[in-house]
């Protein structure tokens, strides 16, 4: 029972929904702080800045004060909100290390079932006129694409396994974790740096362009697998990853080199 | 003359047809296009020549760069034949207001080509601004995306997935600019986050692409969803450009980003 609960809270810890609030929190905070007159760092000056802010906001000053809001980025709920999104990060990271490494030093299964092309969220289907032509002009034409090929089967049903920026993947962890270190960086900031020397600079910089590395690798090798099934009527495609539209445009070309288009994609 | 400002005028009528001629015909838009955006990069041309420094250093000056990079970006999609000629001329449509805006309606002191800030004396400055504003023209015509998936029910696949794109080439190049923002401020005044109002605006316009990247991963999210974010982001970058100031004022807030 208690390895379940703990499960379920690992699980909610890194998910991608307990992310979106908290980024959503930390907006809505950041939006609230900039309405106001933030506090300055050095507290020996924070009563005579009272005093002139007292003159802008007048009587309302300490209820703005009582609720915190001339200190919101200093504050017990904003910090509060950025460690549980430090939290959250790392934990999404550890939660796809694993099956990442998995999957970028196994081999893919090439040849899938029936079921798997008939539920895939992206997939297409075509009338083969070709023959055993097919597969070779389908295997030339997406390695002229970048992707690797994996060819299994026999000579009546042959299977195609393909994939591009296998390697991209690791964007996504590797920009989770930058994101990590930089939240550090900058937690640690107000304890650490005195006037003129702040030691967080360097690792925040550093911590930032991995972070805009990484974020763009992610972002410009999207990690796309397709498989394709060709027997001596049809062909079958069925895709997952980023493809944005590309899944129907090579779906297009591969009929039109091997057949007639009967293109489709749901989700 | 010298500064560019007629210029900016013809820069703006050019880029206002070339919204108008995609609707007809995408060649025509281009060409009106590719001037406009020339006359507008000679405008911005002869007024660095003649301040002697790179013209981004004002709110005047970073809008006509922030129109040139929204137009630009339509313009590389129209070459590419990427995306729909109605988005590409909702672009430049909003490339063309922010010209008029920053011509027409800024008082003349405040487009005047001044002495340069010692803080703006900087090798940082090109670096810095210029990402900010190739990645807000990004922005923008995710934005115009998002409003054309919004209001036009064809080809919604074809806006979605230009959303994507134009973030993807976005959200680094506003990352780039906040990672040399931060070198810059470091070495301007000691600390490189500060939390001043251009600051943490910037900082809200990132957090809501960050937002759009983790929730278009789920399937719910997308579409309608994914619309609505790129919109409220461009929503941010205006703000961040032109409400920032406007907030300063309002709230009698001091910002070290106000020139």
């Amino acid at each position: 029972m208690a390895t379940r609960w703990l499960r379920r809270l690992w699980r909610i810890l890194g998910s991608i929904r307990l992310a979106a609030a908290l980024l959503f929190a930390l907006l809505l905070t950041s939006v609230v702080g900039s309405l106001f007159s933030q506090m300055p760092d050095d507290p020996s000056v924070s009563e005579p800045w009272l005093d002139a802010v007292r003159l802008r906001y007048g009587p309302a000053t300490g209820l703005w004060q009582a609720l915190g809001l001339f200190d919101v980025y200093r504050s017990p709920l904003f910090l509060i909100v950025l460690a549980a999104l430090l939290v959250n990060t790392l934990v999404c990271t550890v939660q796809c290390t694993s099956p990442l490494c998995r999957s970028l030093t196994r081999t893919p299964v090439v040849i899938q079932s029936d079921a798997f092309y008939q539920e895939a969220a992206m997939r297409a289907e075509w009338p083969v006129a070709r023959g055993g032509d097919a597969v070779d002009v389908a295997r030339q034409s997406l390695a002229r694409r970048g992707y690797q090929v994996l060819v299994d089967g026999e000579a009546d049903c042959a299977h195609i396994c393909a994939e591009r920026g296998k390697w991209g993947r690791l964007g996504s962890p590797v920009s989770h974790a930058a994101a990590v270190c930089f939240f550090l960086a900058l937690l640690a900031r107000p304890a650490l740096s005195c006037t003129g020397h702040d030691p967080t600079f360097w690792p925040a910089v550093a911590a930032l362009s991995v972070f805009l590395v990484a974020t763009s690798v992610s972002l410009w090798m999207p990690h796309q697998r397709l498989w394709l099934r060709v027997d001596a009527q049809r062909a079958r495609m069925a895709g997952v990853g980023d493809f944005g539209l590309e899944f129907n445009r090579l779906a297009e070309l591969l009929s039109e080199m091997c057949g007639e288009a009967q293109a489709g994609r749901d989700g | 003359m010298a500064d560019g400002s007629p210029m900016v005028l013809v820069a703006g009528g050019l880029v206002l047809l070339s919204a108008l001629a995609y609707l007809v015909r995408r060649q025509a838009g281009l060409l009106l296009g590719a001037m406009g955006a020339a006359v507008l990069v000679g405008a911005l041309g002869a007024r660095g020549i003649r301040a002697g420094y790179w013209p981004l250093t004002n709110q005047y000056e970073f809008a006509l760069a922030f129109a040139l990079a929204t137009a630009l970006a339509a313009l590389t999609t129209a070459v590419r034949r990427k995306g729909l000629s109605v988005i590409q001329a909702a672009t430049m449509l909003l490339s063309a207001l922010l010209i008029v805006l920053a011509r027409l309606g800024m008082p003349s002191f405040r487009r005047a080509v001044r002495s340069l800030p010692p803080v703006l004396d900087s090798a940082w400055l090109p670096l810095h601004v210029g990402a900010a504003a190739l990645g807000y023209g990004a922005l923008a015509m995710a934005g115009v995306s998002g409003a054309v998936w919004l209001a036009w029910r064809r080809s919604r696949s074809e806006a979605e997935n230009l959303i994507g794109r134009a973030i993807a080439v976005g959200y680094p190049l506003l990352t780039l600019s906040m990672l040399l923002g931060m070198v810059w401020a470091q070495q301007a005044w000691g600390r490189y986050w500060n939390w001043d109002l251009k600051e943490t605006w910037t900082l809200i316009t990132w957090l809501a692409y960050t937002l759009y990247w983790h929730l278009q991963r789920r399937p719910r999210w997308k579409g309608r969803w994914m619309a609505w974010l790129a919109l409220v982001g461009l929503g941010s970058v205006l703000f961040t450009l032109f409400g920032v100031g406007w907030l300063a004022r309002q709230v009698g807030l001091e910002s070290l980003h106000l020139f």
